[in-house]
């Protein structure tokens, strides 16, 4: 047999071959029940209030500019959407429909403001998106109870490998984004923010130590480069889902990063056996005292759900892969779009987003932006809190593309204010990795001349000593 | 098993050879290392902050709201020139200390809304004559926010007109009684406001002290004693120091053109000395310096020990010289606006390099997340 005829049985083992659907009814279950905790605490916290009702602009995603927060009212009641639909994907009630409202809901809200782009609700998203192609309701659910005929015991490898996939991208892709000399050779951002935590008992003295921050540099960059091929293989199994509870448990602890870490070590679950996984249906029937037949595994064989004539069928098929390997293809370049740009990317933060570069760097700045009237001449400095929020000027002072759309609103703010054809320019500030602020932007530029696409390196001060000059302190 | 095993003491190696090989390459340029454990520094620091700088800025500002309250009670009994002039005097010296205090806004001092109970300017004059004259009024509600405080004070006693006007106002004027009730109401609030906050603070009240200086306390989070300072401040020198005292009557933030009727103490005239106050404050925040003049731990020293002695060095001489700068400023505002528009505008340059310093390298190097609202990172 030559290699190529091994890749692809292989291949087709890990899409075609029929496996338990244990381990995907569970994830759904978990995937539920995780979301529908993380939602009623952000709204316990205060933060729909907070993030979409009391700002008085937003900064949309481009291409999503229509996407908007819909008045109170409105707001609350996506979020009770999202909630009920997390609740009916936990229970497996009405799952397609709860898929396809929870992933619609939840993306529209991460849509309303760049400023609180998170690298885990960008895999959320991604998540949701996935399941509503997926068949993780045909076991361990009120549907599958409701109408028998739903039930499988098997389903097509692909459904699980799927996640599965999706999961090593997050774990890899992070892991290559810290082979960087920041990371590895000068131990930053670690070096700043562990000692910060030196307050903890017990661990808190070796958080102060150096050595403490490249162990900890090189231990998180190692892990999420393999562990997700530790958690494939099942002899190391158990030990790779121990690293995933310490390393989770430990980025808990030390940052400020929510629900994040719980949702992986859930996810990560999914690695696990279908017998480990029936295990924890028949412990969760007992626990609750659910009916059997809820749980009552169908028979052997696997269903094939609805019967479409032949050409539908195919059509379905067809489409269905082709969604996949797009769905993938996409995430796998997208990380690495930032080589179509010039200048240091942590600099330029251009292609930065949705590569799951995720605590990557610590960077901080200031922006004061001035108008000026073509006309007369004059001039206003903008005080940012009277639009902004502190974290929205936060986000903004230190990417480029945000800025640029302040400045367009400030446009829209000032013409109002009788500004004849205002220039708009900034005197920006930004310290990367702990060094010395320095200038930002270009101070001379008016930022209404630039358009969103544009190189960024034209319109920022260049900033040469990123990978050349490896000193942390001035 | 035994592949696996091997594997992962492979990768625990080169992870613990990387370490030191990192550890190599970085440390000969650098100093020892500080001997004292930062865990233990930010301690020392919120200790010295609270107990040596927030709370005796408080127990002073609680004497001279009590002595304020005295001498308003005083000239409301007795109007006169000599019992207007101590209470004008009082308020001064209230609002003086204030600037040591004003930047604290977390803990009892934002429980009881304490700045802008205190110091919302300008103030609200209609307002104020309206509840004189209805003699129906809720001190602590939030629209009456411009009508009570320093502010309000100033305007009833400094505002009315020459000392003949005012003492008319509170003697022969139709609603004299209703003026002499309504000052009485404003001096008792301000010390009651002040007082909740000193309790607050104090181990014998409720001992916001010893949550302050809890280990707990001792990281650099939001919730943390250093992350709550600096957030503070950072918002209040940006807001209320930077706009409030210089870039919003100067104009700055209006397209050049001057805004007088928002100098703060516009009547009593003593905007440029509560400005020097406040510098002066801000200074011996940053240096640690109590209220004996002792040097303690401030974020000077806390700077040093993080090895940013360059940054920790430039804020200093930039506090320093900003407080140099307002010393040459005239004693009247409403003139340096008025004539020295270049002069305010250099200082409001020169305010803004300590924001910037705040904003990016402070809190870079400390690990502070200036966003004075909890969220998820990524």
């Amino acid at each position: 047999m030559t290699g190529i005829e091994a890749i692809h049985k292989a291949l087709h083992k890990a899409i075609h071959a029929q496996v338990p659907v244990a381990p995907l009814a569970v994830f759904r279950a978990l995937f539920g029940l995780i979301m529908l905790v993380s939602i009623i605490r952000f709204a316990a916290m205060g933060w729909i209030e907070e993030l979409y009702l009391q700002p008085t602009f937003f900064f949309p995603y481009e291409g999503f500019e229509w996407v908007r927060p819909p008045g109170a009212a409105g707001m609350y009641a996506l979020f009770v959407l999202m909630g009920v639909s997390a609740l009916l994907l936990m229970l497996g009630w009405h799952y397609r429909l709860a898929a396809v409202s929870f992933f619609l809901s939840f993306t529209y809200v991460e849509l309303i403001d760049k400023s609180y782009y998170l690298n885990h609700y960008y895999f959320i998203s991604l998540v949701a998106l996935l399941l509503i192609f997926l068949p993780a309701h045909t076991a361990f659910s009120l549907d599958a109870w409701r109408r028998p005929a739903l039930r499988r015991q098997r389903v097509p490898a692909w459904c699980i490998n799927a996640i599965k996939l999706q999961l090593g991208m997050v774990y890899v892709f992070a892991g290559i984004a810290k082979l960087n000399p920041h990371w590895l050779v000068e131990a930053m951002p670690l070096k700043l923010w562990l000692p910060a935590h030196s307050h903890l008992p017990l661990i808190g003295a070796v958080l102060e130590w150096e050595i403490t921050a490249y162990a900890f540099s090189w231990a998180g960059a190692l892990y999420d480069l393999f562990v997700v091929f530790f958690l494939l293989h099942v002899r190391s199994r158990p030990w790779a889902y121990g690293a995933v509870l310490l390393f989770h448990f430990t980025t808990a602890l030390l940052f400020q990063i929510g629900m994040f870490p719980y949702i992986m070590c859930l996810a990560t679950l999914i690695f696990f056996s279908p017998v480990f996984h029936q295990r924890i249906i028949d412990a969760t029937g007992r626990l609750l005292s659910l009916p059997a037949s809820l749980l009552k595994k169908p028979q052997a064989g696997h269903a094939t759900g609805l019967r479409l004539p032949a050409w539908a069928g195919r059509v379905q098929h067809y489409g269905l892969a082709a969604f996949f390997v797009l769905f993938f293809a996409l995430q796998l370049l997208l990380p690495f779009r930032y080589l179509l740009y010039e200048g240091p990317l942590f600099w330029t933060e251009q292609g930065y987003r949705f590569s799951w570069r995720v605590m990557l760097m610590e960077k901080a700045g200031f922006a004061n932006f001035q108008v000026y009237d073509s006309r007369t001449g004059r001039s206003e400095q903008v005080a940012n809190y009277t639009y902004l929020t502190p974290v929205q000027e936060k986000m903004m002072s230190t990417q480029p593309d945000m800025m640029l759309q302040f400045a367009q609103y400030l446009k829209q703010v000032y013409e109002q204010k009788g500004f004849s054809q205002p220039q708009i320019r900034v005197e920006s500030y930004v310290s990367l990795n702990g060094r010395r602020s320095r200038p930002y932007v270009r101070p001379n530029v008016n930022l209404l001349d630039i358009r969103p696409g544009q190189e960024r390196m034209n319109w920022l001060m260049p900033y040469d000593d990123v990978t050349t000059k490896l000193t942390a302190h001035e | 098993m035994n592949k696996i095993a091997s594997y992962f003491l492979l990768f625990f190696g080169l992870m613990m050879l990387g370490g030191l090989w990192g550890c190599k390459t970085d440390s000969p340029k650098k100093p020892n290392p500080p001997s004292t454990n930062l865990a233990e520094a930010r301690l020392e620091l919120a200790r010295n902050m609270a107990n040596g700088l927030i709370i005796p800025a408080y127990e002073q500002l609680s004497q001279r709201a009590n002595e304020l309250e005295v001498a308003v009670g005083a000239f409301t009994r007795n109007p006169d020139a000599a019992s207007l002039l101590a209470a004008r005097e009082g308020l001064k010296a209230a609002w003086l200390q204030w600037q040591s205090a004003a930047m604290y806004l977390f803990g009892p001092a934002e429980n009881v809304v304490l700045r802008q109970s205190l110091a919302t300017y300008p103030a609200n004059e209609e307002k104020i004559e309206q509840n004189i004259a209805s003699g129906s009024y809720i001190l602590g509600s939030l629209d009456n926010q411009a009508a009570v405080g320093f502010p309000a004070l100033d305007y009833l006693l400094n505002g009315l007109g020459d000392e003949a006007q005012v003492l008319a106002a509170y003697t022969t004027d139709s609603l004299a009684d209703g003026r002499r009730t309504y000052l009485q109401d404003l001096s008792a609030e301000i010390s009651a406001k002040v007082n909740a906050s000193l309790q607050g603070w104090l181990a014998a009240g409720d001992n916001y002290v010893a949550e302050f200086t809890d280990p707990s306390a001792g990281g650099t989070d939001l919730g943390s004693a250093l992350g709550l300072l600096v957030n503070s401040i950072d918002l209040h020198f940006q807001r209320f120091v930077r706009d409030g005292k210089v870039a919003i009557p100067a104009g700055i933030r209006s397209a050049g053109v001057p805004r007088p009727k928002t100098i703060e103490a516009r009547y009593g005239g003593y905007a440029v000395e509560l400005l020097r106050a406040s510098l002066q404050a801000y200074h011996r925040l940053f240096l640690g310096i109590d209220a004996n003049g002792l040097d303690g731990m401030g974020l000077y020293d806390y700077l040093l020990l993080l090895e940013a002695e360059q940054l920790a060095n430039d804020m200093k001489n930039q506090y320093e010289s900003l407080q140099a700068a307002a010393e040459q400023l005239g004693d009247s505002m409403e003139e340096e606006i008025d004539q020295h528009p270049e002069r305010l505008e250099a200082l409001f340059v020169d305010m803004q390099k300590i924001v910037v310093w705040i904003k990016s390298d402070m809190a870079s190097v400390m690990g502070i997340t200036l966003t004075n609202q909890d969220n998820d990172g990524d």
